[in-house]
């Protein structure tokens, strides 16, 4: 009985020592995650927010100059493709092409100093850029926090852990495909040679 | 391998926007509120923002600030103005009420920045108000004295309303209450499997092991502490005669710019 004792003991010893290394690096990640949830919660918050600020603005500008038919229909168009779009990189692409279409509208509006000067469009437009930016800003601490999710996620012994419990690598907002996909091309067969 | 890492870390940092810190913002040699640069306020103007932000934070907690810089250098005055209200954590940290005007007289652009707490207060068509009523008439003519000193005073007013009318219900949404609650995942009993054999290892080595054992529980406290310990941004005391820094407040972007 004595004898079985002492290897029974250090087998555990083995297996704490393990636990006590894979158990912080799980929490690093859970928390890590959420703080990956929460940005994208800011990015979704501001999404909306434009979302909701465009029929008004659309409103506006029709009030004013009803001939600027198509660059109001692409703003529309482009305001409803990113309504539907799910996930990061189809919702990043999405939002892309409403900010293209909505420069091009404010570059007509340019032409029209009755617009320019109403004050439900100055407020309105102050509004819209307080949101781009905003978007802006969420996108960049989302980026960040992604970075470092996935940085923990590739290296050792954090893709042990992602692996055992299935955390995957989080998507970059980048609205640009080759951009996001860069990495995985030239660095996803990193892992087995750590 | 090095060099993937370092390729890695590279192209993680192209991809999440270089600006980020990557502005060198002066130390504080005065109080939070005024800071100009540029050098283009009156000696009184100063003292008199200065008092004014001093009695709004003592008041309520928020802070309202104003830098007057002679260059962006390249920046758009938007993230400049961001980054140093992250940067000297303008606000409080519980409610994110703080306040930064950043004027920049050689690019003649002005922007506020809203925290995350003033954006129900300040929403942005009500700053681009404040800056064509108060800042651009006169800055245009040059009289940063007396347009930034209105806008100061507009802002401060904006805000002492918001305080007191709802003393009680001021307490401003932060970024973090509009997020969803985060769900645990599937894998969690696999996940308390784990913390029950260590627990049960514990029990077990305290019970048979004498030194070695304490050694191993003592390994994997500091283990656990380590990974949980996220960089805290040393909090400033405000005491004393030392300027009066930022309360720990951030922003998300919030505001509206003009230029004059």
């Amino acid at each position: 009985m004595r004898k079985l004792l002492i290897p029974i003991i250090i087998v555990i010893a083995l297996i704490a020592i393990v636990a006590a290394i894979l158990v912080p690096s799980y929490n690093g990640f859970v928390q890590l995650e959420e703080d990956v949830n929460q940005s994208y919660a800011q990015i979704e918050n501001q999404l909306q927010r434009r979302l909701d600020l465009i029929p008004n603005l659309v409103e506006t500008v029709k009030g004013f100059a009803d001939q600027e038919q198509d660059v109001i229909d692409s703003v529309t168009e482009a305001r409803s493709n990113l309504a539907g779009a799910e996930g990061v990189s189809e919702q990043a692409e999405a939002d892309a092409e409403l900010s293209g279409a909505l420069s091009r509208l404010l570059v007509v509006v340019e032409n029209y100093p009755e617009i320019r000067s109403s004050e439900n469009f100055q407020q309105l437009s102050d509004e819209l850029a307080g949101t781009e930016n905003r978007i802006a800003v969420a996108r960049q601490d989302y980026n960040a926090t992604v970075s470092e999710f996935n940085r923990k996620a590739r290296s050792f012994p954090g893709n042990m852990i992602a692996g055992i419990f299935g955390f995957d690598e989080k998507e970059y907002f980048e609205a640009d495909p080759d951009a996001s996909e860069a990495p995985e091309v030239d660095f996803g067969t990193d892992e087995d040679e750590q | 391998m090095k060099k993937k890492i370092i390729l890695l870390s590279a192209l993680g940092i192209f991809l999440v926007a270089a600006p980020v810190n990557a502005i060198d913002f002066p130390e504080l040699t005065k109080d939070i509120y005024v800071q100009d640069i540029s050098g283009v306020l009156s000696d009184e103007a100063e003292e008199e923002l200065r008092l004014l932000g001093k009695n709004l934070e003592d008041a309520t907690t928020a802070q309202i600030a104003v830098m007057a810089i002679p260059s962006l250098e390249g920046e758009a005055i938007e993230s400049y103005a961001l980054e140093a209200l992250r940067h000297y954590e303008i606000g409080s940290e519980d409610e994110n009420n703080g306040v930064l005007m950043v004027v920049s007289t050689g690019d003649r652009e002005i922007y506020i920045a809203t925290g995350y707490g003033l954006e129900g207060v300040l929403p942005d068509a009500k700053v681009g108000r404040i800056l064509d009523d108060y800042a651009v008439p006169y800055l245009k003519k040059d009289q940063f004295d007396q347009g930034i000193r209105n806008t100061y005073t507009a802002l401060y007013h904006e805000v002492t309303a918001e305080y007191s009318q709802n003393a009680e219900a001021a307490a401003p949404q932060t970024g973090a209450s509009q997020v969803p609650a985060y769900e645990p995942r599937e894998k969690w009993p696999l996940h308390r499997v784990i913390i029950a054999i260590v627990i049960g290892i514990w029990i077990v080595v305290a019970l048979f092991g004498d030194g070695a054992g304490r050694g191993n529980g003592k390994k994997s406290r500091s283990g656990g502490l380590r990974s949980h310990s996220r960089s805290s941004s040393a909090r400033k005391s405000s005491g004393g005669s030392r300027p009066r820094r930022g309360g720990g407040g951030s922003g998300g972007g919030g505001g509206a710019k003009r230029k004059f």
